[in-house]
Parts: structure tokens; C-alpha cells; sequence
């Protein structure tokens, strides 16, 4: 009898794994989002551009340099260079000495994860890969931005066109995704808003500011990784999609806010190629 | 180089301690290299090898020592020879294992092969002809409480040609378990019992993890299961001369490359029964599958990663004009049945002779199974969706194969015996992945016949592939094979054939001709052979792969210690 009961034990781990069922009703599921509505295409690209993700949080005591650090390269590159701050991790997290401002995400969290995101502040440059590692130390972002725009070719450009509407608070995006060159990955499409202009408590050093104001925050209820293209793409083909996304309720202002378009290649999650636009 | 080395070390160690072993065990093993060297021809579409000459060769290392065995298989593949999948190119340690048993225990780590059952949820198992190797690696744990109760336990990782498995992600992690009940050694009063019964039941579980998929330009996206679970049930019984062994397995949602992403659960039932008693033997066997490829890699095709076994239930051929036109299982829906009559007319009869004549009768077909739409805006196998209905005992309206032989062989002296084979095959070239194309039906006949001479032997052949269809592809027209070999004291061999395509209307009229030598010793065996290959399909337990034609040198090595 022991031995029955002791082989069944012993053998009973294999079987943890089961079986998932999914509902016929969650089988296939229609992505929310792609509109039939339009919005005239304002703001065109003509070149590469790169899109800086700067992992950072209130009470990171290393973060307002780094925002520095981005500030200037906005300067240095003009249009060419976009930034998105990802408020993740411990240092976001809200508490009663920021006034429980929260510009936490899930996406930034997931994305946090995705990246390996350890250190504050960190940055991940266009989703390229160093090493093993995407992210790069706040010293070394002008110096990998500047090879990027070297070495990346400009396979894409992303025309877009915005329009918010704060009665049925939604955003209307139109994008057209002009491919330069035959492009032989599938590809996928980000869409986030990014506020500004928010005050509020960021820890500089030893120091607290009282009134620091806030940039490029990541806001919710982005798309991210919705399907472009699949296999492959011919030079010459303009793909134009339209969404329509949902304001997220936690923004203050949404004439501060821009929506950064992103494309991504599917298999090594390097961006393509970015644009941003002001609602 | 360093690989080279090992196995240089690992076959002297062999050979050195085969008599006295190692520790106080016993060192034993296997050896196989085939070498080919083959030419462009372009009559019969075969391809240059720029590297001249292909090799696939493997050895296999045993040490055992009472309750304690252990192993390795060293193989190489360089590069594979024509028809073995390119991604093999390499050489390196393809298996190792270590296993021990103590008291009811038994417990193997690292490379094993097992397999549930029939193996309709279950099987991991080498077929060397198809370049087919699943082999787990992992744990496997045998648990034999008391006698006629056997457990066993499976996780781990299949086999990926090279590959790196416990570094790839994508590569689905296989749970399993499998209980076996006899209950003529459980029931004390049934041990002796002409009536033998013993039953089981067993579960796997696959974790592949899912990536987002997206369908109709995007717009949708399928939920992935990513826990993919099968169970299966048997029953064998025997009752004198009876026997009868039959198994159901049930699968669940499992959308995949092979079913078009749908997520109709898949099922299987296998059926056979027999009869057999001294000079007579008959089976008869059925069998259902609907949908149960089960991989542990979901966007895999082809034959590598296949979690189970489905049973072929069609004969297999070793003439090879029989074999032209071999069937592979349809995984996605098949019904089918086969019947078998052994017949011995017995010796010192009118029809039997002085030795006796042995009779066989073989029957088979295989059909679709019936599928019906899920409603009037669903088609048939559309992505996403659970695909379609299909009634369980309702048979299909498309053929895929029907074939009725019939085999003699009578010993006519003490020196001379004689066999005769017919069979008449209708094939749906479905089997061979293009559908539509038309049915090809066959006439196909053998004689065979062995005279001793002494201690040498002569075997001639003939055999005859009589068709009306020369559309081309694999349906060339009539076929006529001659083989004459010479067999000297069982040692030393000689053979030459001649494969005819004397029907073709569309190409040339090819002889493929080929001159074979061969030398046995003992364990070791040499064979050489030089001609030409026609291309075709190999078919083992209705798994197949392409063989591609070739025109020159293959020789053979083997021997074991």
C-alpha cells in the first residue's frame, strides 16, 4: 500500500499541466481600435527618427539629469529625435510626499519587464539591442544616438494625422506608413499619448523639487503591438490605417499632449521608425 | 576536432573493455555510416552535391552495471546524405542517458525514448530512414508498486535536429503521465486464467507558449491555448485464440500550423482484433483520426516535434514497385480499416506440398471523415473558430487509399522456394499533399524465387507495376523490376537490378539500374552499391519523407560490439 501511495506521489507532479479552454466567444477577437473614420495627415516625415525611452520615476534621485540629457538631444535633432518617460518601478511609485501623483502604466510596467529594466534612470534607444542588454546608462545616449542615425536605414516613413475629442473622449489617429525600401520582416504598430506640462515632486540629488515639471509622460490605453504587415512589404507601398483610442482619464490637459506613432519589426522589436504629433 | 576526438576515445574504450568492462560492468554498442557519392543527372532530376561525397553515421555506447546503465549516441552528419533534412548538418553527442532502478523504482535522466499505449498521445521513438529522431530529454520516472501495476512519469523537451532546446523558448515542454493495469497479476485466482486482461490510462500536457497571431489583415487576433492537454484510455484483452486491443484518446483545443489554427478538439479511436490459432491468423483492425496532430512546437510542420503516433493501417511494402505509391496518415481526418488472413495450407497436402503453403490476404481502405460547417457563415476549417462538426462513426466521401493483396510462398524442395505477390492499390495523391490530382490505380505483381546452392543461395525477382495513369509527377506509367543476387556461404554477396519505366509516355523510358556488393562478418557488414535511384516517397508507419533521385556510389557500414 505504501508503495502505491508513494508512486502516485512521485508521479503526480507530472500531471500539473493541464489543459487551457478557451471560450468560442474569446476564440477570435476583433482588435478594438481600426476605425473607418479619418483625420487630414498634418505632420509628415521625411527622414529617420529615434525615440528615446527614458525609464524614470519621482523619486529617482538621477532622473532630472537624465531629463536633461534628453532635453538637449530634442534640441540637437529637432523633429528627428522623440522621447517618451516611462514612470515605472520603485522609484514611481506614488506616495504621500509626491501627493500620490501616480503616472504609473501597465504598458511601462510591461515594457519595464520586457527590457530587463533594473536601474534608474535608464534608457532604451529605438529598441536596439547592446550587447545583451537594451538598456543604456544616461552617459552614453548621445553617443548611441548619434551612431543610430549613422547606421540605421530609413526604411519607413510615418505621416500622421490627430484629433482629440474630449466629448466622447477619444483620439482619432490617421497613419499612412510609406515603405522607402522592400522591408522582408512583419511589422508592428505602437500607438501612445505622452502628456506634458504636469507640476509636480521630483527628487534631484539630496534634494526635493516642490514644482518640477514633468515631460513626456506615458499615458494609458496605448496599442501596442497591433499587426502592420506581415511577412514581407514591397518598396512603394503605403499602408494607411486609422484608430481610435481612448483618453486615458488621468490626463490633465490634452492640448499638452502629443501621440507618438512607433513601428516596430516584429522579430527583433527594433523600432523602424517613429513621429510624433501634438493633439 | 574535439568531437572527432571523443568519439575516437569513446570507440577504443569500447572496444577495449568489451571483455573485461568497465568497474565490473559491460560495455556494449552500435555502429553505422553510410556514405554516398552521387552525380548530377538530369534525366532523372538528380541534383549536383557540390560537396562530392555525404556521410550520416552514428554510434551508440552502452555501459550497464546491475541496476545502473548509462549511454551515449554519437552522430554525424556530414554533410546528410540526399533526402535527409539539411538542418541535421553537423555532428555532435545526439543522445546520452543515465538511468538506475531501485527496489520499484525506476528513474532515466537525460535523453529516453517512451511511448503511451499505442502511442495516439504519445510516442517518442527514432526512425533513422525518415531522419526522424523526438527523442525526449529530461526525466522519466517508472514506478512498479507491485507486480502488474506499472506508473510512469515523462517531462522534458523533444529533440530539434541540433538545437539548443532548454534555450529556446518556443519549444513546448511535454508533461505526461501513463498508468498500466494487469489484472491477471493483480488478481491472484486470474493469474493462470485463459481469459487475460489488462487496461490503462494516461494524460499528457504540452506548455508552448503563445505569441499574439493575426489574422484577416490584422484585424484579428486569435487567443493561443497555451496548455494543450490529451487523454487517452485502452483495454487489451485475450481469451484462448482471441485477442482484442483498442484505444480512444481525446484531445483538447489545439490551434496549429498543421489544422489551420482552428480549435476543434481532436479524437482518436484505434480497434483491433484477432484470431489466431495453429496455421491460421486473422486481424482486423479500425481506426478514426480527427485532428490529432499534436506537436509540441505549434508552428511546426513536417516531421519533427510530433508529440504522438498515429498508426498506419496499410501494409508495408518491402517490394519496392509495391511500394510506389506509399500511404501517409492524413492527421487532420482519417477512417480506415484493415484486414489480415494467414493461412498455412499444411504440409503433405495436395495444395500444401511437402512442406506446406503459406497464404496471406491483405485488405485496406482509408477514407476522409465527414465534416459539416459550423453554421452557414462559418466555412469549413475557418481560422479562429472550432473549424467544423464531425460525427463520430459518419465516414467521409473522398477515398484516400484502398489496396487488396494477396501473397503465396511454397518451399517446392528442400533447395527451391517460390512466393507470389499481387496487388491491386487505387491511390488519392492527397497522400502525397497535392490534392486534387487524379487517383492513380495499379496492377502490381511479384515473383520471387531462392535456390540453395550448397551453401551459397541465388534469389531472382520480378516484379511488374501495371497503370493506366502517365500524367507525370509520380504516375509514370508501367514499371517492370528485375533482381538477381547471389548470396556465397551467407558471407559474401552480389546483386544487380533493373528498374524499368518502360510506361512513361511524357519522359524518357529510365532504367535505373543498380550493382550491389556486400561482405558479413560476424556483427560487421559492408555493402556497396552503384546505380541509380529513382526519386519517390519512403513510408514507415505512415510517417514519410522525400527521397530524392541520385545517380552513383552509396555504401554501408555497420557493426556492433
Amino acid at each position: 500500500m505504501k508503495k502505491i501511495l508513494y508512486s502516485i506521489l512521485l508521479i503526480l507532479p507530472f500531471i500539473f499541466g493541464s489543459c487551457d479552454t478557451i471560450p468560442e466567444e474569446n476564440q477570435l477577437q476583433a482588435l478594438e481600435g481600426e476605425t473607418s473614420q479619418t483625420t487630414p495627415i498634418t505632420e509628415s516625415t521625411s527622414n529617420q527618427r529615434i525615440l528615446l525611452e527614458d525609464y524614470t520615476g519621482w523619486a529617482c534621485p538621477n532622473c532630472p539629469a537624465a531629463a536633461v540629457v534628453a532635453e538637449d538631444l530634442s534640441t540637437t535633432h529637432g523633429n528627428k529625435f522623440v522621447v517618451m518617460a516611462i514612470h515605472t518601478g520603485v522609484f514611481a511609485k506614488p506616495s504621500a510626499t509626491n501627493h500620490n501623483l501616480d503616472f504609473r502604466t501597465k504598458a511601462g510596467d510591461d515594457w519595464k519587464t520586457e527590457f530587463a529594466i533594473t536601474s534608474y534612470p535608464s534608457g532604451v534607444i529605438n529598441r536596439v539591442k547592446y550587447g545583451s542588454a537594451y538598456s543604456v546608462s544616461k552617459d552614453d545616449w548621445a553617443a548611441k544616438v548619434s551612431e543610430q542615425y549613422a547606421n540605421m536605414q530609413h526604411l519607413l516613413d510615418i505621416n500622421l494625422g490627430a484629433k482629440a475629442d474630449t466629448i466622447t473622449k477619444k483620439i482619432l489617429i490617421s497613419v499612412e506608413n510609406k515603405f522607402l525600401s522592400n522591408v522582408d520582416f512583419p511589422t508592428l504598430i505602437n500607438i501612445v499619448v505622452v502628456e506634458s506640462g504636469i507640476i509636480g515632486v521630483q527628487q534631484d540629488g539630496a534634494n526635493k523639487i516642490m514644482d518640477y515639471e514633468f515631460k513626456h509622460i506615458l499615458r494609458d490605453n496605448p496599442y501596442i503591438n497591433f499587426p502592420l504587415t506581415q511577412a514581407s512589404t514591397a518598396s512603394g507601398e503605403t499602408i494607411k490605417k486609422n484608430y481610435l483610442l481612448n483618453i486615458d482619464p488621468d490626463i490633465k490637459d490634452i492640448t499638452k499632449c502629443q501621440v507618438i506613432v512607433f513601428v516596430t519589426n516584429a522579430n527583433t522589436k527594433e523600432i523602424v521608425n517613429v513621429n510624433k504629433i501634438d493633439l | 576536432m574535439k568531437k572527432i576526438l571523443l568519439l575516437i576515445f569513446l570507440i577504443a574504450l569500447s572496444f577495449n573493455s568489451f571483455a573485461q568492462g568497465i568497474f565490473g560492468g559491460k560495455v556494449t554498442g552500435n555502429f553505422q555510416m553510410d556514405l554516398q557519392a552521387s552525380k548530377k543527372d538530369s534525366i532523372i532530376g538528380a541534383e549536383e552535391v557540390k560537396e562530392k561525397l555525404l556521410m550520416n553515421a552514428f554510434t551508440n555506447i552502452l555501459y550497464t552495471n546491475g541496476d545502473f546503465s548509462a549511454g551515449v549516441r554519437f552522430e554525424a552528419y556530414l554533410n546528410p546524405i540526399l533526402g535527409f533534412d539539411k538542418q541535421y548538418k553537423g555532428a555532435g553527442l545526439a543522445y546520452r542517458y543515465a538511468s538506475y532502478k531501485k527496489d520499484f523504482l525506476e528513474i532515466t535522466a537525460g535523453n529516453y525514448y517512451e511511448q503511451f499505449g499505442n502511442g495516439l498521445i504519445f510516442r517518442s521513438y527514432e526512425e533513422r530512414n525518415l531522419g526522424l529522431d523526438n527523442a525526449m530529454d529530461g526525466l522519466r520516472v517508472v514506478a512498479r508498486p507491485m507486480e502488474g501495476i506499472a506508473l510512469k512519469g515523462i517531462i522534458g523537451k523533444q529533440r530539434y535536429y541540433w538545437e539548443k532546446v532548454w534555450e529556446r523558448e518556443d519549444l513546448g515542454l511535454v508533461r505526461g503521465l501513463d498508468a498500466d493495469i494487469s489484472l491477471n497479476s493483480i488478481i491472484k485466482s486470474m493469474e493462470s486464467s485463459p481469459f487475460q486482461m489488462s487496461f490503462g490510462g494516461s494524460f499528457v500536457s504540452t506548455y508552448d507558449k503563445a505569441e499574439p497571431m493575426y489574422v484577416n489583415n490584422g484585424s484579428y487576433k486569435i487567443e493561443l491555448p497555451e496548455n494543450i492537454g490529451s487523454a487517452a484510455g485502452r483495454i487489451q484483452m485475450s481469451y484462448n485464440q482471441w485477442s482484442l486491443n483498442a484505444e480512444y484518446a481525446r484531445k483538447g483545443q489545439d490551434p496549429n500550423a498543421v489544422n489551420g489554427y482552428i480549435f476543434h478538439q481532436g479524437e482518436a479511436a484505434f480497434i483491433s482484433a484477432g484470431y489466431s490459432q495453429k496455421g491460421l491468423g486473422i486481424n482486423v483492425s479500425a481506426k478514426r483520426i480527427d485532428n490529432m496532430s499534436t506537436k509540441s512546437k505549434r508552428n511546426e510542420t513536417g516531421n519533427m516535434l510530433n508529440i504522438n503516433y498515429l498508426p498506419a493501417l496499410t501494409r508495408q511494402h518491402s517490394y519496392s514497385l509495391f511500394a510506389m505509391y506509399p500511404y501517409a496518415t492524413q492527421v487532420n481526418g482519417e477512417m480506415g480499416v484493415q484486414a489480415d488472413i494467414i493461412y498455412k495450407i499444411k504440409k503433405n497436402t495436395l495444395l500444401g506440398g511437402k512442406y506446406g503453403t503459406d497464404l496471406k490476404l491483405n485488405y485496406s481502405k482509408i477514407m476522409s471523415i465527414d465534416k459539416q460547417e459550423l453554421n452557414p457563415s462559418t466555412p469549413i476549417g475557418a481560422i479562429g473558430t472550432d473549424g467544423y462538426t464531425s460525427s463520430f462513426f459518419k465516414v467521409g466521401d473522398q477515398l484516400y487509399f484502398e489496396e487488396i493483396n494477396f501473397e503465396a510462398s511454397k518451399k517446392i524442395t528442400s533447395n527451391l522456394k517460390l512466393s507470389f505477390m499481387y496487388s491491386y492499390q487505387t491511390f488519392n495523391p492527397i497522400a502525397f499533399g497535392k490534392e486534387g490530382k487524379p487517383f492513380v490505380y495499379a496492377n502490381i505483381f511479384a515473383f520471387d524465387a531462392t535456390q540453395k546452392l550448397g551453401k551459397n543461395s541465388l534469389r531472382a525477382e520480378l516484379q511488374w507495376l501495371k497503370t493506366e495513369q502517365t500524367y507525370g509527377d509520380w504516375a509514370k506509367g508501367d514499371w517492370i523490376q528485375g533482381t538477381l543476387e547471389y548470396n556465397i556461404a551467407g558471407k559474401f554477396f552480389v546483386a544487380a537490378t533493373d528498374q524499368w519505366n518502360y510506361g512513361n509516355k511524357l519522359g524518357e523510358k529510365v532504367h535505373y539500374y543498380n550493382f550491389a556488393v556486400g561482405y558479413n562478418k560476424g556483427t560487421n557488414r559492408i555493402q556497396i552499391s552503384y546505380g541509380k535511384q529513382r526519386n519517390g516517397i519512403i513510408c514507415i508507419g505512415g510517417v514519410c519523407r522525400e527521397v530524392p533521385a541520385s545517380n552513383g556510389l552509396f555504401a554501408t557500414i555497420t557493426s556492433s560490439f
